[in-house]
């Protein structure tokens, strides 16, 4: 089945440089472009549905979260309960991130001035 | 139904894409990348992330958007 | 900058729901969708509207170069300093009930502990940090190489 395929690609590609005239280039970025679409539709047909309960990302960890999450952190948004109280080291590098970021856009930008 | 609302919103997605980088007028760009945005945020809140959706709005549509028009104020306009 | 007569007034009538609306949400962050980061950036986009809609005086009236600069870094100060408070509590780095910040009952205002200092360090440091990214990017510079002071 793929030896028919290649084989078919192949005579298309003689057949669009020799008879038509297209240019190897176009039809070799054609033909590359067509193998990433193949490959990312087949990883998004590979990929488990949304929102389903038995997801693999659906494992014991977000369910300790949203069972103990409002009587650990006293907020009923589970989101904000991890991102401020379980994980708010990462929430803090989030920010220093932005300091450094904005320093350096001030520096850049107001160097001439000293 | 909401199928058919999310495929509609991801063409629009992808329209809104190749015709910022095809466009050659820069303010028509960034207001398409602001489109850009407003349609990615609605798309986060149909994947159910209104946090998410809610910086995005602001952030991607709003703030991006006001930063690239100050810098198109300042260069040309033209590409 | 737009010398434009709907923009200006459209943006002055809607500035203030905007405003507010920043600070909704990130006051409620530990009870409804949103928090820090999201509020920041809608009350930092308000301002950035008013700067960019009338012109960089009009802006700086509401909050000035210095005042942006404070507040950014006190925003990290702040979220640093609410952990190592809970150091000197008896927890950990950045602990909330742990090290006994008075959690109050789920689903009121006035709970959580230290999720909500967080949370309001958090939007005041995205506020202005965003405000100040808009206003040196904007800034008109003289002809000595000096930018122009604003205030």
């Amino acid at each position: 089945m793929s030896y028919i395929l290649i084989l078919f690609l192949v005579i298309l590609a003689i057949f669009l440089r020799f008879v038509i005239g297209v240019e190897l280039r176009s039809i070799l970025t054609i033909y590359l472009l067509g193998l990433i679409v193949y490959l990312f539709s087949f990883t998004v047909a590979e990929m488990p549905p949304f929102g389903r309960p038995d997801n693999p990302a659906f494992n014991e960890v977000p369910a300790r979260y949203l069972e103990a999450g409002p009587s650990e952190t006293g907020a009923i948004n589970i989101i904000s309960s991890v991102i401020t109280d379980y994980r708010a080291f990462d929430t803090l590098g989030e920010a220093t991130v932005l300091f450094v970021a904005i320093a350096a856009a001030v520096a850049t930008l107001k160097s001439h001035r000293y | 139904m909401t199928d058919i609302l999310n495929i509609l919103l991801l063409l629009f997605l992808i329209v809104c894409a190749v015709g910022v980088a095809h466009i050659r007028d820069l303010l028509s760009a960034v207001i398409l990348f602001s489109a850009f945005g407003l349609i990615m945020a609605i798309i986060w809140q149909q994947l159910g992330a209104p946090d998410i959706a809610m910086v995005e709005a602001a952030l991607g549509t709003g703030v991006a958007a006001l930063l690239l028009i100050a810098a198109i104020s300042k260069t040309k306009r033209a590409e | 900058m737009l010398e434009d007569q709907i923009v200006r007034i459209t943006s002055r009538l809607v500035a203030p729901f905007i405003q507010v609306y920043g600070i909704y949400v990130i006051l409620h962050g530990h009870l409804s969708p949103g928090g820090g980061f999201s509020g920041g950036a809608i009350f930092g986009a308000s301002l950035v509207l008013i700067a960019l809609s009338f012109n960089l005086e009009a802006g700086v009236k509401q909050i000035s170069h210095q005042t942006a600069s404070v507040l950014e870094s006190g925003g990290a100060l702040g979220f640093t300093v609410t952990g190592l408070i809970a150091i000197a509590l008896g927890g950990n780095y950045l602990a909330n009930r742990a090290a006994g910040f008075p959690l109050g009952e789920a689903g009121q205002f006035f709970s959580s502990g230290a999720i909500m200092v967080i949370t309001v360090f958090v939007g005041i440091k995205v506020a202005s940090t965003i405000t100040t990214l808009f206003y040196n990017i904007i800034e008109k510079e003289t002809p000595h190489g000096n930018s122009k002071q604003a205030d």
